[in-house]
């Protein structure tokens, strides 16, 4: 039931008797400070928000809102209601816009409407003159501009050059910088791993293993301490030495072969 | 010399939400559309309150200021839908057309309601 008062005065209507009081929660018992507030799950208009970059929670995550089911009877119904809504709405309308002419004339009227118009009349009699002067002025500035202009490019035309060949030099050593690039890997496209000699590279990986567990001597030679680098079970101290040494110490600083070669173990 | 009154453009006659938690209460508000609703401020005047809860006589209370309200729209405020429905209730507009399908609505809802309770009873008397 619906009912009904009209009210003269600006209204205060009485909000009803809400009682708010504190309830001793465990929250504000314990060591919660309140109000306590979820910020991941919450997000609540006007009050704690979640952060910009929160996700939507899990509860919600794949929720999707059905559809407002229409019904063509309902459609139907309300289109012809709406039509006659709207032309009754809109009569309503400029009912209250001429009833508020009657009663509040004075806000309605507008100030000076009438005093405009003469204004106006004498502006535009001045008008043309004022135009005549500002093209005039316009045109005798745009001479001077330009003079201006064309002694201040006359002046930094070196300056513009210079700034001109050193954009060019950059672009060529980029070029040149890029060219070397695609030389280089054209350079080793040979010892590429293709899907054709991809079967011949690992059997020629599994017939030379290489083992960098190694040492260097005084002499700069490689000092291996494994007999197998492969086997992890085999663990006898065997130095061997079976590399060439850097051409700079093996010239300077001949060693006495120290150990014998190295030999490939089946494993 | 004519009064300077300010030109508003954009009034809306909103309803607005405040109560607190479980307690709804709406102030019908003046407010230009684009400020913040509850922004009281931006709000040129109260015109009414609605009070969705029904009271011990399962009244929902309605208090509207018809005179202003009239002044506003004749200045060329808009209404909201939902407060076009509450004045189209009262009897100051037109009823509006989403009142009479919700109607429709609830007559048909209370009488399927109705037809399934007088099966079950029917049902009950068979078995009983």
């Amino acid at each position: 039931m619906l009912a009904f008062r009209n009210l003269l005065t600006l209204p205060h209507a009485p909000t009803g008797n809400v009682i708010v009081g504190l309830m001793s929660s465990p929250t504000l018992l314990g060591a919660h400070s309140f109000p306590v507030i979820n910020h991941l799950t919450q997000r609540w208009k006007y009050r704690a928000r979640k952060p910009m970059g929160a996700p939507r929670s899990r509860k919600k995550k794949y929720f999707v809102r059905e559809p407002t089911p229409q019904i063509a009877e309902e459609v139907s119904e309300l289109h012809w209601r709406y039509n006659h809504y709207r032309t009754a709405t809109k009569s309503l309308m400029k009912h209250f816009a001429q009833w508020k002419m009657e009663h509040y004339p004075a806000e309605m009227a507008r100030p000076s409407a009438v005093e405009k118009e003469p204004q106006q009349h004498v502006r535009d009699a001045d008008f043309e003159q004022i135009l005549q002067q500002n093209d005039g002025e316009n045109a005798r500035v745009a001479v001077a501009r330009e003079a201006r202009r064309m002694q201040e490019l006359a002046l930094r035309e070196d300056e513009r050059l210079e700034i001109l060949a050193d954009y060019e030099a950059d672009q060529a050593h980029q070029l040149e910088k890029r060219e070397q690039q695609v030389r280089r890997k054209k350079e080793v496209v040979d010892q590429m791993v293709t899907p054709e000699n991809l079967e011949e590279r690992i059997a020629k990986a599994y017939e030379n293993p290489v083992d960098y567990n190694f040492c260097i001597n005084l002499a700069g030679k490689r000092v291996y301490g494994r007999p197998d680098p492969l086997s992890r079970t085999n663990m006898a101290y065997t130095v061997r030495d079976d590399r060439e040494a850097p051409p700079s110490f093996a010239n300077d600083h001949p060693q006495p072969q120290l150990y014998g070669s190295r030999e490939k173990v089946n494993t | 010399m004519a009064a300077v009154v300010p030109r508003y453009r954009n009034l809306i006659i909103r309803s607005v939400l405040v109560g607190c938690t479980n307690r709804p209460f709406y102030l019908l508000r003046v407010q230009p559309r684009h400020k913040d609703p509850w922004d009281e401020a931006a709000t040129l005047e109260q015109v009414g309150t609605y009070d969705p809860m029904p009271n011990a006589a399962n009244e929902k209370l309605v208090a509207l200021n018809l005179d202003r309200i009239k002044y506003w729209l004749g200045t060329g405020a808009k209404v909201t839908r939902q407060v076009e429905q509450l004045l189209g209730l009262c009897g100051f507009f037109p009823v509006h057309p989403m009142s009479y399908i919700e109607a429709s609505r609830n007559r048909k809802k209370a009488a399927a309601k109705a037809q399934l309770e007088a099966t079950d009873s029917s049902k009950q008397e068979a078995t009983g």
